[in-house]
C-alpha cells in the first residue's frame, strides 16, 4: 500500500507542482508582455521619435503666371502688394546733385539762403550770434519765431502760386465727382424720382442675389476691406443678359468669386420696364452683420 | 447742306444724351459662407512597386480626411473628374506625370478645365522612392486666385512618415489660405473611462482623437486637466492621496509632481500665456476661490476672494483679462476681472465686472485664441440642458452652438479659432441624456460630429497649441 501511496503522493504533488509552475509561467509571461506595453508607452511619450524627412520649398515662380493668366493680387488673403521700387533696379538710391548739408543742420526755415540775403545785416547777425552765446535760450526764441514767420510767408506765397494752377482742375475733377456721388445717393436712396416699383425691385433684387452670395470662408474675406462692383444687365423676364466686373476690388479670389456667384443664380426678380435690359451696379462687400 | 448739318448736330447732341445713363447703383453685404470646392487627384507615380501605388491613393485620401476635418474644405469626388485625367493622360500620350507633375502651368488650358468643372482649389503632387525612401512633389493652385499658393518637396521620407507629411502640408495649407496656424499638429487632452465602473483618467490623442495614450492610471478619479501654452505640460487634478490636489504632467519625460495640496480644493488649473503661472481653484473653509501658483512651485496666492463661489478661471490670451466663474450673487455666472500685471509671475486684479445675466447657471469660460470671443456651457431651465454659447469680452453678442443635443459643455477652441472641442451627452441626434463623449464642431455651431477615442465616457477635453514647429 504504502509504495501505491507515496507513487500517489508523488503524483498529486507533482502535478501541484506543475500547476504552480503554470500559474508562475503565466504570471511571467503576462508581467512581462504588461512590461513591455509599459515600456513602449512611456517610450512614446517621453521619447516622440522625430521625423527626419526633409521639406523643401517650391518657389512660385516655377509656375508661369502669364501661362495662368494670373494677376499681381496677392496670394494670401491679407497680405497686402509690394510697392512697386521707384528706383531702377541697377542704380542705388542718388542724394540730390546740389544738396545743401547747411539746410539740413540748422533749424528749420533759419539757415534758408535767400532769407538771410532779405535781412542784409551781416553785423547784426554777428551780434545775434553773440547774443545767442550770452542768452541761448532769448535768441533762440527770436531765430525760432523768426524762421516760423518766414515759413508761414513763403508757405503763403507758395500756395497762391499753386492755387491759381489747381484751382481749374480741382473745380472741375471735384464737381464732378461730387456730381456723380450724389447721383448714386440719390438713385440708391430713391430720391432721383425712383417710383415704388424700382423701389420694391431694389429690395427684391436684394434678397434674390444675397441668396446667391456665397463665399468660401476660407479665405477669411471676413474682415477684409474690399468692395467689387458688378454691372448686371437683366431682363424683362428677369434672365441675366449680361455680367461684367466694374470696378474690381484688388482681391482677385474676391471679384471670381462674387462673379461666379452671379453667374450662378439661377432666378432674378422681374425688373420693371425702366430698369429692364438696362445695367445696374451691385457693390459687394464681404462684411457680416 | 446747311440744314443736313445741323440736322446731324441735333441727332448727335440727342445721342448722347441717351446714352448717358447712370446706372442703378445697389449696396450688397452680408454673405452667406460655404466651403472650398478642392480636388485631390491621385498623386502621379514616378517608378513602380506596390508601396508607391498604396502611397499615392493613400496620400490625396489622407488630405482630403484633414481638409474635411477643418470645416473649411469641400473635396469633390474623384469620378468629377476621371474623365479630364483620362482625356489629359491620353493628350499626353501616357506623359502623364509630365502633364501633370511637373509642367503643370505651362497648358494654361488644363486649368481652364478645371475651373469648368467648379474646382476652387487644386492639389497635385508626384511620388517617387529610391533606395527605401520616398520623395513627394506636391503643389496647390488656387483656381480663383490663378495662383500657386504653396508647393513643398518632401525627401528621405520613410513610410511611417508619410502620414506626418501629409499632416505637415495639410497644416501649411490651412495657413497659406486662412493666414492662421494649422491644427493637425495639435493634441488633446481629456478625462476619460475605459470601463463604466472604473476611475476617469487622464488621456491626451491627436487632433482628431486618434493615436490615444492614456497618462495616469491610479486607483483615484482625475479631472480638469489643462494644456500649458508651449504644449509640453499638462496640469490636472487628482485624488491619489485622498485630497484633490494639483499636478503637473511632463510629455517629455513622463514624469509627474504634486504642485499644490492645500487642505480642500485644488482644481481648474489655467496656464497664464508664457507659463509663468497657474490660476487654480482653492478653498478656504468650503468657500471655493480662486488663486495663482507658479508652475514651479511656492505658495499659492489669492486673486478672487469673496462671497460664494469663485472658479473655472480662464486667462486670456492677450493676458488682459480673467473669466471666471463667480456665485456671489447667486447662481453662477461668468465674470470678467481686468488683469494688472506687475511683474510675469505676479498679477493683480483691477477691475471685476459681470459679463452674463441670461441663463440659470454659467460655466466654463474658455476664450479664443485671439482673445474676441469667450464659450461657455450655460444651463437653461426651460430646456433642463446644458447647451453652449460663445460671448464678445464685454458680455455682448450672445450666440447659442447648441440646442437639443442633451447636455453640451466644456468647450475649448482649437489653436486657429475655426472650431471647438467639447464633451456632450447627446445619444445619437435625440435630446436623450447618455455618458459624455467628444465632439467638434466649427465656431458657428455647424457641423458638430463625435470624435470617437474608444473610451466608456470621455469629457473635459482641452485642445493644445500645434506641437511640432518648425
Amino acid at each position: 500500500m504504502k509504495p501505491i501511496l507515496i507513487g500517489k503522493q508523488l503524483q498529486t504533488s507533482l502535478s501541484q507542482a506543475s500547476e504552480n509552475q503554470m500559474v508562475l509561467i503565466l504570471l511571467g509571461v503576462s508581467l512581462f508582455f504588461h512590461l513591455i506595453v509599459l515600456v513602449v508607452d512611456t517610450s512614446m511619450l517621453s521619447n516622440p521619435s522625430k521625423p527626419l524627412f526633409q521639406e523643401w520649398e517650391i518657389e512660385a515662380s516655377l509656375i508661369s503666371e502669364d501661362t495662368l493668366s494670373s494677376s499681381k493680387d496677392s496670394a494670401l488673403p491679407d497680405a497686402k502688394e509690394a510697392e512697386e521700387a521707384k528706383v531702377a533696379k541697377n542704380i542705388l538710391p542718388q542724394l540730390p546733385k546740389k544738396f545743401a548739408i547747411k539746410e539740413k543742420s540748422s533749424p528749420e526755415g533759419v539757415g534758408d539762403g535767400e532769407v538771410v540775403k532779405k535781412d542784409d545785416k551781416p553785423k547784426e547777425k554777428s551780434t545775434d550770434t553773440l547774443e545767442t552765446k550770452n542768452k541761448p535760450d532769448e535768441a533762440n526764441k527770436i531765430a525760432k519765431k523768426e524762421a516760423l514767420e518766414r515759413l508761414a510767408k513763403e508757405r503763403l506765397r507758395l500756395e497762391k502760386k499753386f492755387a491759381k494752377k489747381n484751382q481749374a482742375i480741382k473745380s472741375s475733377s471735384l464737381a464732378r465727382l461730387k456730381q456723380q456721388k450724389d447721383l448714386e445717393n440719390k438713385l440708391s436712396s430713391g430720391a432721383l424720382g425712383l417710383g415704388k416699383a424700382e423701389n420694391k425691385y431694389i429690395g427684391k433684387l436684394k434678397i434674390g442675389i444675397g441668396r446667391c452670395y456665397d463665399i468660401p470662408s476660407a479665405y477669411n474675406f471676413a474682415n477684409a476691406d474690399i468692395q467689387t462692383k458688378i454691372g448686371i444687365v437683366v431682363s424683362k423676364k428677369g434672365e441675366l443678359i449680361k455680367s461684367r466686373i466694374v470696378r474690381p476690388s484688388g482681391d482677385l479670389a474676391f471679384d471670381n468669386v462674387v462673379y461666379k456667384a452671379i453667374q450662378d443664380c439661377v432666378s432674378l426678380p422681374i425688373p420693371p420696364s425702366s430698369l429692364a435690359n438696362k445695367e445696374i451696379h451691385l457693390n459687394f462687400n464681404p462684411k457680416s452683420f | 447742306m446747311k440744314y443736313l448739318f445741323l440736322t446731324v448736330i441735333i441727332f448727335l447732341n440727342i445721342g448722347s444724351k441717351l446714352s448717358a445713363y447712370t446706372p442703378l447703383v445697389v449696396d450688397i453685404d452680408n454673405p452667406n459662407f460655404r466651403k472650398l470646392t478642392v480636388a485631390l487627384p491621385k498623386f502621379f507615380v514616378d517608378g513602380s512597386g506596390k508601396e508607391l501605388k498604396d502611397l499615392a491613393k493613400k496620400g490625396p485620401e489622407e488630405l482630403s480626411r484633414l481638409l474635411v476635418f477643418s470645416g473649411l474644405f469641400n473635396v469633390m469626388s474623384d469620378s468629377a473628374y476621371s474623365d479630364l485625367i483620362v482625356k489629359m493622360e491620353k493628350k499626353s500620350k501616357g506623359k502623364q506625370i509630365k502633364l501633370l507633375g511637373d509642367d503643370l502651368g505651362k497648358t494654361g488650358i488644363d486649368i481652364q478645365q478645371w475651373k469648368a468643372l467648379s474646382v476652387e482649389s487644386l492639389t497635385y503632387a508626384k511620388i517617387s522612392k529610391e533606395s527605401g525612401e520616398y520623395t513627394l512633389e506636391i503643389r496647390t493652385i488656387d483656381l480663383n486666385r490663378n495662383k500657386l499658393i504653396l508647393g513643398k518637396k518632401y525627401t528621405k521620407v520613410k513610410f511611417s512618415e508619410f502620414q506626418l507629411v501629409m499632416r505637415r502640408y495639410a497644416d501649411l495649407l490651412l495657413e497659406a489660405y486662412t493666414g492662421k496656424s494649422g491644427i493637425f499638429n495639435s493634441k488633446l487632452v481629456f478625462v476619460g473611462k475605459r470601463k463604466s465602473k472604473g476611475f476617469k483618467q487622464i488621456f491626451i490623442s491627436d487632433f482628431d482623437g486618434s493615436n490615444m495614450i492614456q497618462v495616469t492610471n491610479d486607483k483615484s478619479p482625475h479631472l480638469s486637466p489643462a494644456w500649458s501654452d508651449d504644449g509640453r505640460f499638462i496640469s490636472f487634478t487628482s485624488y491619489r492621496d485622498g485630497n484633490p490636489d494639483l499636478y503637473v504632467y511632463e510629455l517629455a519625460t513622463a514624469k509627474i509632481r504634486k504642485l499644490a495640496s492645500y487642505k480642500g480644493l485644488n482644481s481648474g488649473g489655467n496656464w497664464s500665456p508664457g507659463d509663468q503661472l497657474i490660476a487654480f481653484t482653492g478653498s478656504v473653509a468650503g468657500n471655493a476661490e480662486i488663486y495663482y501658483i507658479s508652475p514651479k512651485g511656492g505658495k499659492r496666492v489669492a486673486l478672487i476672494k469673496g462671497r460664494g463661489l469663485d472658479v473655472d478661471p480662464a486667462f486670456s490670451p492677450n493676458k488682459k483679462w480673467m473669466a471666471y466663474v463667480s456665485g456671489r450673487f447667486g447662481n453662477p455666472h461668468i465674470f470678467l476681472a481686468s488683469l494688472n500685471w506687475k511683474s510675469d509671475t505676479s498679477v493683480s486684479v483691477t477691475k471685476d465686472q459681470r459679463l452674463t445675466y441670461a441663463g440659470w447657471y454659467n460655466a466654463t469660460p474658455a476664450w479664443s485664441p485671439n482673445s474676441d470671443k469667450i464659450a461657455f456651457a450655460g444651463y437653461d431651465r426651460e430646456t433642463d440642458r446644458f447647451d453652449l454659447f460663445m460671448m464678445n469680452p464685454d458680455g455682448k453678442k450672445l450666440e447659442r452652438l447648441t440646442l437639443r443635443t442633451g447636455d453640451n459643455e466644456s468647450p475649448s477652441w482649437s489653436p486657429n479659432g475655426q472650431m471647438l472641442v467639447f464633451h456632450s451627452s447627446r445619444v445619437g441626434k435625440s435630446n436623450k441624456k447618455g455618458s459624455p463623449h467628444l465632439y467638434i464642431m466649427n465656431r458657428d455651431g455647424s457641423a458638430q460630429r463625435r470624435l470617437h477615442v474608444g473610451l466608456r465616457e470621455a469629457q473635459t477635453p482641452k485642445w493644445s497649441k500645434p506641437l511640432l514647429s518648425d
